[in-house]
């Protein structure tokens, strides 16, 4: 059985990311979720039964996004300070501000989807897992997921219509 | 795909819009929409929240891409006990990173030996907050004061005080909700610096984080002197804030 390899982890960073400020509707809390699936991930070697990588991921960052333990709430409060101190730089919004406002207002609308339609919205149309791969994550049919990711799409467009986007009206 | 499991119209339609239907539903369904304005208008509208989803490209701030770099060799590097076949492979591996841990302080560079010291154990009471300054202990190398982060949650929980080259070292240590971090400066021309992880200039002060066998160090000069973070448990990502936030404020 493959055993996951640290050395790939990192390109899935950046996806993860967007999952995770898709969940949690925040970017700070976003870096402490991906921060924190990385170290539970990283603390041994793991092994991939059942699974690849990417998807091995999702699951970590979907329970650990479950499970609360995120260590957001532990931060001081002043750090948001330090973070704009330090101006470390974020890609998305550096180079295209518009574009990260708008990602910013989708990632918005999702994080306000019901719970088990955000998961499945997020695990295939996000993270990029087949449907049998997000069943197999979120522990039920794929006809189930089929027809969350269709209600979530639903409301995704209908929150962001023409008419109620106003960086479109 | 299982369309077995006999999905609506609507989910297929779902499928249809990311290309993950069969050919044969599909073509069908495809039939379907071109003959009701209904299914045409769900279609659109599945196609149109996918489009908008997946424009989304938003990429991780850099600091996080360090703190995972970072993390990861740690795991990489260290055997882990619980894969070793015997008891004696266990043991024999305990004692290489014995071994190891042991070595390494005498043939580091400077800067590493001085992370090991703010990783090591307090020997001295923490100093008191400054009575004259504000935001600072009072302890301080040649002037460079160390930080009070009680206001951030940090508590200052003892010091120790080492001599490192020629160098004498003072270390405060904090700690936050579970999480320990030493801060040592080092008093005299600027430590020696081995191989670094990761590089950061912020307002003209470079900030170096280097991968110290499972614990994070991150230096950068103060007034010509050497200060030191370091930590097992807090991400490089945190240390750098805080490091930047003495550079600002201190």
């Amino acid at each position: 059985m493959p055993l996951l390899d640290p050395a790939s982890l990192p390109r899935h960073v950046d996806r993860l990311y967007r999952a995770a400020w898709a969940l949690c509707g925040s970017s700070d809390d976003a870096e402490d979720l991906v921060q924190e699936t990385f170290v539970r991930v990283l603390a041994r070697s793991r092994i991939l039964t059942r699974e690849d990588e990417l998807a091995y991921l999702m699951r970590v960052l979907r329970n650990t996004f479950l499970s609360g333990r995120r260590t957001a709430s532990r931060r001081p409060v002043i750090v948001a300070t330090a973070i704009d101190d330090l101006a470390l730089p974020d890609p998305g919004s550096a180079r295209e501000p518009q574009a990260a406002y708008e990602a910013r207002e989708v990632l918005g609308v999702i994080a306000e989807l019901p719970e088990d339609f955000r998961l499945a919205l997020v695990a295939v149309d996000i993270v990029g897992l087949s449907y049998r791969e997000a069943a197999r994550l979120l522990g039920t049919r794929e006809a189930t997921i089929t027809s969350r990711l269709y209600r979530a799409r639903r409301q995704v467009a209908g929150a962001l219509s023409p008419t109620t986007t106003s960086a479109e009206g | 795909m299982r369309m077995h499991e006999r999905l609506t119209s609507e989910e297929k339609l779902a499928r249809l819009a990311d290309g993950s239907l069969d050919a044969p539903e599909r073509e069908a369904l495809a039939r379907a929409v071109a003959e009701s304005p209904e299914l045409f208008a769900k279609l659109t509208e599945q196609e149109r929240a996918l489009a908008i989803v997946r424009s989304v490209d938003v990429a991780a701030p850099a600091a996080l891409h360090a703190s995972v770099a970072a993390l990861r060799r740690p795991s990489r590097r260290r055997p882990r006990l619980s894969f070793s076949p015997t008891g004696g492979v266990a043991l024999a591996a305990g004692l290489l990173a014995i071994l190891f841990i042991l070595v390494l302080p005498g043939g580091s560079p400077e800067v590493q030996r001085a992370g090991q010291l703010a990783l090591s154990r307090a020997t001295l009471r923490a100093p008191a907050e400054s009575a004259a300054h504000h935001a600072t202990l009072s302890a301080a190398v040649d002037g460079v004061a160390f930080p009070d982060w009680s206001a951030r949650g940090w508590q200052a929980t003892g010091a120790r005080r080492d001599s490192l080259a020629g160098h004498t070292v003072r270390t405060v240590f904090y700690a936050d909700a579970g999480i320990d971090i030493g801060y040592a400066i080092a008093a005299g021309a600027p430590l020696a610096v081995g191989p670094v992880a990761k590089s950061d200039l912020h307002y003209g002060v470079l900030y170096q984080v280097i991968d110290a066998h499972g614990a994070t160090i991150v230096t950068w000069l103060r007034d010509g002197h050497t200060c030191v973070l370091a930590s097992r448990n807090a991400p490089a990502s945190e240390l750098l804030r805080l490091a930047a936030w003495t550079a600002t404020s201190a």
